[in-house]
């Protein structure tokens, strides 16, 4: 189910990016750069018009081969050929384009799932290949969270010890969109809101970070996987809603890795969930045993 | 590949991820080691900034008194295929050549700014502000603000 809805989204983000990348849209000709997996344009002395156009049919056409033989590595194969044209394009025009990666990573390890799960009655060792596969593709997204997560935490650190606002200050979000609004001056809902009433934000800001560092941490808990993503597509709704920053790419993507996880429990309780978080399911833990070392004593 | 295999390439791949993320960000900070990123994304909170801005004197034979700041709402950029912060880097860019009086430099900085006024007419101010962004946001004011450029697009870089 995971990697059939995987594929379908890419069939649908192609048509997006059919309908977003239209020749009237381009960015400015003068700002492409081509990145080096577009040599090939400059090979057959396209113009950059041409790049994109090929680009964009090829995406479309590689989405539909992926939706429709998913099962087969070769078809898999050409829908990350294809995504990693459109990361190249979206990223040769003077900013590296950040939300593509997700898609680009997981569609290259989804080429090694193995293709004898939709055959007959797969083995043994074939489930468990199919399910290392997806939790590596699982935990590449994780990864990239913690990652931004940890550099967070080193750079507060470092501004904190240098008497500075840091991102784990009361003002540390307001501060921070305070700087970015007049950078994108386009829709920022609650940013303004935000920096008139900081408190809010700042409690915002540590559990995201907290969300951020720890995220690599439902790989081995996946009792909190869908926990986890509630929460980062909550956070890019919110990176929207007060700071006007699109990451959309990144919502369907953690929705088909994560929702539909097979490594989630059949039953999960909001107990076993709460014990097994990152440093509070520690605490809980702590704190239980002492009350029942203290009501032990007591009898 | 047997699973056992699998496993040590999946784990392997994930470190040397984590590790390349880290050499991005101190080898490659403007990420220019494609597909290397170190994802560090909005960490550094910014107390102070000094950065080069734009003031429009005039567009299309309209004079503004005061300039037109460009992060204030600038009508301009809707009538462009860009966001805001694509300029942002560009400005800086012919901001730094300025200061450098590199006119190489200078004439790519304007070839990629002036795209903002769409070939009409306009003269401009290119300045290095500093700024604290919770003052800025409140109050419009600079803590320091100086002008290191003058540009009429009529004359050609």
């Amino acid at each position: 189910m995971l990697v059939r809805v995987y594929y379908a989204i890419l069939l649908y983000s192609s048509f997006i990016f059919l309908t977003e990348w239209s020749t009237a849209t381009l960015p400015p000709l003068d700002s492409f750069v081509p990145l080096w997996p577009l040599w090939w344009g400059h090979a057959l002395g396209l113009s950059t018009v041409a790049v994109a156009q090929c680009v964009r049919i090829f995406f479309v056409g590689a989405t539909f081969v992926g939706v429709l033989w998913y099962d087969r590595w070769y078809a898999r194969l050409f829908v990350f050929a294809g995504i990693w044209q459109v990361h190249a394009l979206a990223s040769s025009f003077g900013i590296v384009s950040h939300p593509w990666y997700g898609w680009m990573f997981t569609s290259l390890i989804f080429v090694l799932l193995p293709d004898s799960i939709w055959r007959n009655e797969p083995a043994h060792e074939t489930r468990r290949t199919f399910l290392l596969v997806i939790w590596w593709a699982q935990a590449y997204i994780m990864l990239t969270y913690t990652l931004s997560g940890i550099w967070k935490l080193l750079v507060g650190l470092q501004q904190t010890a240098a008497g500075e606002v840091s991102g784990f200050a009361p003002m540390g979000l307001a501060y921070q969109i305070a700087d970015w609004l007049p950078k994108i001056q386009g829709e920022a809902i609650f940013g303004p809101f935000i920096i008139t009433h900081p408190y809010i934000g700042w409690a915002m800001y540590l559990v995201v970070q907290y969300m951020q560092i720890f995220a690599i941490y439902t790989m081995i808990r996946p009792s909190l996987q869908k926990l986890w993503c509630i929460e980062l597509v909550l956070f890019h709704f919110g990176t929207f809603l007060l700071m006007g920053i699109t990451f959309s790419p990144f919502i369907p993507l953690l929705l088909a890795l994560f929702f539909f996880s097979p490594f989630i429990p059949e039953a999960v309780s909001w107990r076993q969930i709460a014990f097994e978080l990152p440093i509070v399911g520690q605490l809980l833990q702590f704190v239980r045993t002492k009350l029942l070392a203290h009501r032990t004593i007591g009898r | 590949m047997s699973y056992v295999a699998l496993k040590k390439v999946v784990l392997v791949s994930l470190t040397l991820y984590a590790a390349s993320a880290w050499y991005a960000h101190f080898f490659a900070p403007n990420e220019n080691l494609y597909p290397l990123f170190s994802w560090n994304l909005f960490s550094y909170i910014p107390n102070e900034v000094q950065t080069y801005t734009i003031t429009i004197l005039s567009y299309n034979h309209t004079i503004y008194n005061p300039p037109l700041a460009f992060d204030k709402k600038l009508f301009l950029l809707s009538s462009v295929n860009r966001s805001p912060n694509e300029f942002i880097w560009e400005i800086g860019e012919l901001g730094r050549a300025f200061e450098a009086q590199d006119t190489d430099a200078i004439k790519r900085g304007r070839t990629l700014v002036e795209t903002l006024f769409r070939g009409m007419p306009a003269r401009y101010e290119v300045h290095h502000a500093t700024y604290d962004p919770l003052t800025y946001w409140k109050t419009d004011a600079f803590k320091e603000m100086r002008m290191i450029g003058v540009v009429d697009t009529s004359v050609k870089p």
